[in-house]
Formats: structure tokens, sequence, C-alpha cells
């Protein structure tokens, strides 16, 4: 195990148990609920919220690459699931006191991370501000997981790094697939959706 | 007795349609707002239907973490601990709400999956529950909500790109009648649209390329 992923995890999940208030938000923000709904709805909100028609045909050419992303990124953490099976520090360490419950899979990539860091990436290309306020969810997203004691920061790092490159990866996809993917925009377009 | 994870995933499921619905009609209303859209418009006000959007999702997330309190599930007074196998039946009380929902798929609790399925249709309510507010609005309020188009068609020709449809349309006129316009030009420009689009496509295209083999064919 690297020494720095122990001691850093031992730290931030040893802040427990000092303030409840806080252990409180960290097991709601580290829920499998609120941040996957939050970059959801990011997406969603994003089809929408282009004003003017060059906008909104960039923000949906981003929205089809971030929605594929995500279910891109989970295909990519399964696959390195089956190379490298981590165990989760809960069940290495005896010093972790557990705020989360026990998690079957593997902990590296942290699949949140990568799911939250492809819909940020997406979002970053279409709208810079946007998508940096959804690293910064998923990145806070990652850091209650390891205060919960059920990731490594190199996991949180890990998922980032996958969610970025799926995202960077799903462009090239994207353009294989054409005009297919402009033709369904324009579908919605037909039915007032889009 | 630990509960049955089929009743837990009913359960879940029910709780998170809810919540999904009002998040997503918060964040449609957010969204609208911002692009200029008055006939998706919950309210006849543009900064109105921005907080209206912000109090839904919040009222959303605060509904979801709060249920514990009131409806009976595997979160029960004294039984919520991290580990989510040993949970009992029950209402919880205040000091278990932040882990009351953390509950593994295994035991119960929503898989990624069963998120992905209830997501897009509490999308397509929120989608209605617009639709329906924002053609009241044009009814109840008709001088407030033409005045409301903040954005005149067609000033997106410089971009080369007509306004004159899809959710363009909805800054003036509400969605059965964007989509009856729609709809009409959709039909009418598919086969031309569709050759410009395979014209224009990326070199990477397989449909580019198909195209393009089967022009060279033709032309020997």
């Amino acid at each position: 195990m690297n020494p720095i992923d122990r001691e850093v995890v031992i730290w931030l999940n040893g802040l427990s148990g000092n303030v409840a208030l806080i252990d409180d938000l960290a097991r709601v923000i580290a829920t499998d609920y609120l941040m996957p709904l939050v970059f959801s709805l990011a997406m969603f909100g994003m089809w929408f919220a282009g004003r003017s028609s060059g906008e909104r045909l960039r923000f949906q050419h981003w929205v089809l690459i971030g929605i594929s992303s995500i279910g891109l990124s989970n295909v990519s953490v399964v696959l390195i699931n089956l190379a490298w099976e981590r165990t989760r520090p809960y069940a290495v360490l005896d010093e972790i006191e557990l705020l989360f419950y026990r998690a079957t899979d593997p902990s590296f990539p942290a699949n949140p991370v990568a799911i939250g860091f492809a819909a940020g990436a997406a979002a970053w290309m279409a709208n810079r501000k946007f998508g940096y306020w959804l690293f910064g969810a998923a990145l806070v997203y990652g850091l209650s997981r390891v205060y919960a004691g059920v990731f490594y920061p190199t996991d949180v790092l890990g998922g980032a790094v996958v969610g970025v490159l799926t995202t960077w990866g799903t462009t090239y996809l994207h353009r294989l697939f054409q005009p297919v993917t402009n033709l369904f925009v324009r579908l919605t377009r037909g039915l007032a959706l889009g | 007795m630990t509960p049955d994870p089929s009743d837990v995933q009913a359960l879940f499921a029910r709780h998170y349609f809810y919540f999904a619905m009002l998040a997503t009609l918060g964040a449609l209303q957010i969204a609208v707002s911002i692009g200029g859209y008055p006939g998706l418009w919950v309210l006849p006000h543009r900064l109105g239907t921005r907080m209206a959007g912000a109090i839904l999702i919040i009222a959303g997330a605060a509904l979801f973490f709060m249920l514990p309190l009131w409806v009976d599930g595997p979160w029960a007074a004294g039984s919520v601990e991290a580990d989510s196998s040993t949970r009992q039946w029950g209402r919880a009380d205040w000091g278990d709400l932040g882990a009351a929902r953390n509950v593994n798929d295994i035991d119960g609790g929503l898989s990624g999956t069963g998120q992905a399925t209830w997501f897009p249709l509490a999308a397509l309510i929120a989608f209605c529950v617009s639709i329906t507010a924002g053609a009241a609005n044009r009814r109840l309020f008709p001088a407030r909500m033409a005045r409301m188009t903040p954005i005149s068609p067609g000033t997106d020709a410089s971009e080369g790109i007509d306004d004159e449809d899809g959710i363009a349309l909805l800054r003036r006129r509400s969605y059965p009648g964007a989509l009856k316009t729609s709809w009409r030009r959709f039909r009418r420009e598919l086969p031309a649209d569709a050759m410009t689009l395979l014209a224009q496509a990326d070199r990477w295209s397989v449909a580019f390329q198909v195209w393009h083999w089967v022009l060279r064919r033709k032309s020997r």
C-alpha cells in the first residue's frame, strides 16, 4: 500500500467523530443518490440552457457526449476492476471508523468520481465556469468518501483521470457516429424538445 | 428482524422518484429561465421561475433525506449504523438522518441502473408539468407573457442557424403550437438536412466514409 494513501485516509477519516454535523453532512454527500443526481441534473439542465441557437446546439452536443461518457466511464471502471481488485481501506486498516456501508466492489478507481469528472469534463467543454463547479462537486464527493473510509485518495485521483479520459475518448466516438447524433438533435428540435 | 431487500428497494425507488421529479423540475426551471423560454416557465416571471427552480431542488433533497422521520423503512431508530445489512424496520430519529439512506444496493438500496431508469421518467413528468404551467401562464397572463420574449426569433442568422423551430419557439408560443410547427418543418426538411449533415460529417464518420465510397463507385 502506498504510504501517502494510508496516511491521508487515516488522517482524514480520523477527523470524523468530533463534530456530528460534519459527519452527517459527509454521510449525506457520500450517499449513492445526491451527487449522481446533481450530475444528471447538470446534463439535463444544460440541454435547455442555451440562449441562442448556436449555444444551444453546442450545449446539446456536449450533453450527448457527457451522457455517453458517464455510461462509458462505468464500463472503464469495471474493466479496471477486473485487472486490479484493490481492497477498501476499512477492510485493511484497523484505524478506520466506517461511516458508510461496506461496499463489495474494489475501490480503485472511484466509480462515483469517474462519473462526476466525466460529466464535469463535458460541461467544461461547453462552459468553463459550469465545468469547474461540477469538477468541484465531484472532488467534494470523492473526499466525502475518503472521509467516510471507503476510498483512498489515489482512488479519487484515478476516478478523476478515468472520467476525463473517457470524455476525451467519447468525443472521438461521437465523431465516428456522425451524423447520427446530429440527426438525433435535429429530431429533438422537430419534437420541440431541443 | 432485518428487512426484506425487495421491500427496501420498492421504498427507495418511490422516494428517489419523488426526489428526482422535484429536482428535475427545479433544474429545468433554472435552465429555461437562463435560456429564456417562457413557454416552459412555471411562473410568468424570469427571476421568480429561477427562484422556484432552486426551491424545488432543495425541497426534493430535503424531502428525500427527511422522509425517514415520518415513513417506516430500514432505518429504525437505534439500528442505523454503517453496515446496512443489520438495519431494523421503523422510523428514524434526527440523529440517524445522515446515515439512513446509506443502504447498499444488495441490501435493497437503489442501484445505478435503477436510478438511470427512474430519472428519465421523472424528467419527462417535469417537462409535462412545465408545458402545462407555460400554457396556463400564456392563457392567464397574455400581456405579461408577450413581453417575455427576451430574444426575437431569427437573431442567430449571423450564426447561419434559423431559430424558427424547436424549443426556440417556446419564446413566443406554448408547447403544442411549437410542436406543430417544429414537426411540420422537421418532416419537410429531413431529407435535405440528412444530406447536408452527411456531407458535412467529420472524416472520422463511418457513415461519411460509406457515403463517399458509394459516390466513388457510382462515378466509375
